[in-house]
């Protein structure tokens, strides 16, 4: 195998100045649709949860939107994704169904593990999406085996296995490092930096508080991106899987993002001030930037309302569904632990 | 006076091993460090270093000799200013340590060993689902464990195995010997020490389908990697309804040894089944 030139490498940390490259009005349109469709899957959620509807462990990705859906925009058919906890935002992204993932959510039959995963557990081979895991870091492990299998199978997929900015303190992240550069295999680390693992601030648990390097001393090269921004993560998502695609081995993308609601629903937030987050949601919220680009395009606000209306729609059926379907019968507690 | 070179035990179970090769002749200069001899194991060759000094006096077992007691006298290495005339003053060669429990015994014959008590005697029940008149072969259990990794993946080209020293070692415990040669590097992969993050590997490439053997050294070292084995193989066929299951192998040396008990590992999380040779 060639040695790769360790361009990027280069510009780890360094990664602020410029705008990202612009999108098309249908890039854009696009990533507004799928955007708002998580934010309001999970506004629903978070209010399904307070009527009692959804049990259990519930971790809502608001704030965090443009990091899923700007990586998704530049994956192919066959690309890999996997997730921790905090995962219905990357499951929408990747095309699974509002309404199967809402009713695992409530624990129904008709939900993505037929209400035996719940939240964290949720599986679509169609979609190339392998969960959802409660295990904090445990995903990096199961991800990198992902790009194994791309690599021993000589085919060209990327896996992209996103973590927390908590989970990247875990060592098996590091053992994963490793491996994965010393056999090359084509695994995009997204580390979703969204400044607090549950209450603990990056600066309160990290030493080095720049993700994007986490990797040197594995050799794998690493950027920050503005999370934020759908059109940044989506470039930063071209290059990587260039990368990856390129024979190159891992690459990590530090995302700088912010999640609005609590770690889980029954955290009250108390380490961080409202002041914190009004101002991101004032100042950064990645659906009202790309809503502004579109209407200061000449896009009307009605067409930007019939969006709002699609989606809402599709999560209110979701929610019914949820409610409506089934639960799983009693003799499923014995079922699928062998096969 | 002259010094006695004795075989050597190169592992904790070694008993006896062939001498393969001298790499010193009657005559030469020795030095503490010097290899003196090669010696084959069932494991593997060794050198055998020299740990004094002087001239090699006289080789009492050739080259090619093999099932060489351990403690036998294989040389004998003549200080300064000793000559081949000293070497009839060394002591008739001590026997090796199976000989003289044999010969102690006999001395103490009246004695009967009756305080030990008997072995147990096992008997090996005929199987049922072995037709009668089955040419049994007999082989040790690390070869009946590389024969079936090795049918398996001639069978299939998604099954594989990583671990610790599986590949260009042979297997820290030869169990995977062959097998890199047979399969290539793709399929017998060494990987770093590094328990969890490879069992993670291992389970991640078994829900994308390929159907992974992931050897620990030791059984005690897969307690680092106990979360993958149970968290993320064991559970998630149930988690996800029955869709994500993974098919993976998890194998390793566990039971009584010398400074390692026999406790650990003893239970199978559901999801698992556990295999026993």
């Amino acid at each position: 195998m060639a040695t790769p030139k360790k361009t990027v490498a280069k510009e780890s940390g360094q990664e602020k100045a410029g705008s990202p490259p612009e999108f098309s009005r249908e890039q854009e349109l696009k990533a507004l649709r799928d955007m708002l469709l998580i934010r309001r899957f999970e506004e629903k959620a978070g209010q399904l949860y307070g009527m009692g509807a959804i049990g259990g462990f519930c971790h809502l990705y608001i704030g965090q939107e443009a990091v899923v859906v700007g990586m998704q925009m530049a994956l192919k058919q066959g690309d890999e994704v996997i997730t921790g906890y905090r995962d219905h935002g990357h499951m929408l992204a990747c095309g699974m169904e509002s309404r199967g993932v809402m009713a695992e959510l409530t624990g129904r039959r008709g939900g993505y593990s037929r209400g035996k995963g719940g939240s964290m557990h949720m599986f679509s081979k169609e979609k190339h999406f392998y969960g959802g895991h409660g295990i904090v870091g445990a995903q990096v492990s199961l991800g990198t085996g992902l790009a194994f299998a791309n690599r021993y199978r000589g085919n060209d997929n990327v896996s992209v296995t996103y973590f927390g900015d908590g989970a990247a303190n875990q060592g098996q992240v590091y053992e994963s490092f490793n491996m994965a550069e010393l056999w090359k295999l084509p695994v995009i680390y997204v580390i979703e930096n969204n400044r607090y693992a549950m209450g603990t601030s990056v600066s309160r648990a990290s030493a080095q508080q720049d993700f994007s390097k986490r990797g040197v001393s594995f050799n794998i090269p690493g950027k920050q991106v503005d999370g934020m921004d759908v059109r940044a993560v989506k470039a930063a998502a071209d290059e990587a899987t260039a990368w990856c695609r390129g024979g190159n081995g891992p690459i990590i993308l530090e995302m700088q993002t912010y999640r609005y609601r609590g770690h889980s629903m029954s955290d009250p937030a108390k380490y961080r001030t409202r002041e914190e987050v009004e101002k991101v949601r004032h100042d950064q919220d990645p659906i009202e930037q790309v809503r502004n680009r579109l209407l200061a395009d000449g896009v009307s606000e009605q067409d930007l309302k019939a969006i709002d209306a699609e989606v809402r729609e599709i999560v209110n059926e979701a929610a019914d569904f949820a409610q409506h379907d089934p639960e799983p019968d009693a003799a499923e507690l014995y079922t699928d632990i062998y096969r | 006076m002259p010094i006695q070179v004795l075989m050597p035990a190169l592992s904790p179970t070694m008993e006896k091993g062939n001498l393969a090769k001298w790499l010193k002749k009657e005559g030469e200069t020795i030095k503490s460090g010097d290899v003196i001899a090669e010696i084959e194991t069932d494991k593997a060759t060794m050198e055998v270093e020299a740990t004094d000094e002087g001239t090699l006096g006289k080789i009492l077992i050739p080259e090619g000799t093999a099932d060489v007691l351990v403690n036998t006298p294989i040389a004998t290495i003549l200080a300064d200013g000793e000559s081949a005339a000293d070497l009839a003053k060394v002591p008739a060669a001590p026997a090796p340590k199976a000989a003289e429990a044999k010969g102690d015994a006999k001395a103490e014959a009246p004695q009967p060993a009756a305080k030990v008590p008997a072995a147990p005697v096992s008997e090996a029940l005929p199987d049922p689902e072995i037709p009668a008149g089955t040419e049994m072969v007999t082989q040790t259990i690390r070869e009946a464990l590389r024969d079936a990794m090795a049918e398996e993946m001639r069978r299939d080209g998604d099954v594989f195995i990583m671990g610790e020293e599986v590949a260009e070692y042979q297997g820290a415990y030869k169990v995977t010997q062959g097998l890199l040669q047979e399969f290539g590097a793709r399929r017998v992969i060494d990987t770093p020490i590094t328990e969890h993050g490879f069992a993670g590997v291992g389970v991640g490439a078994a829900m994308a389908g390929l159907k992974p053997i992931v050897e620990f050294m030791t059984w005690n070292f897969a307690m680092q990697a106990i979360d993958q084995i149970i968290n993320s193989a064991a559970k998630t066929l149930y988690m996800s309804g029955g869709q994500m299951g993974c098919s993976i192998v998890f194998r390793g040396p566990n039971g009584a040894a010398r400074a390692s008990p026999p406790s650990t590992a003893r239970t199978t999380p559901p999801g698992t089944r556990r295999c026993r040779a």
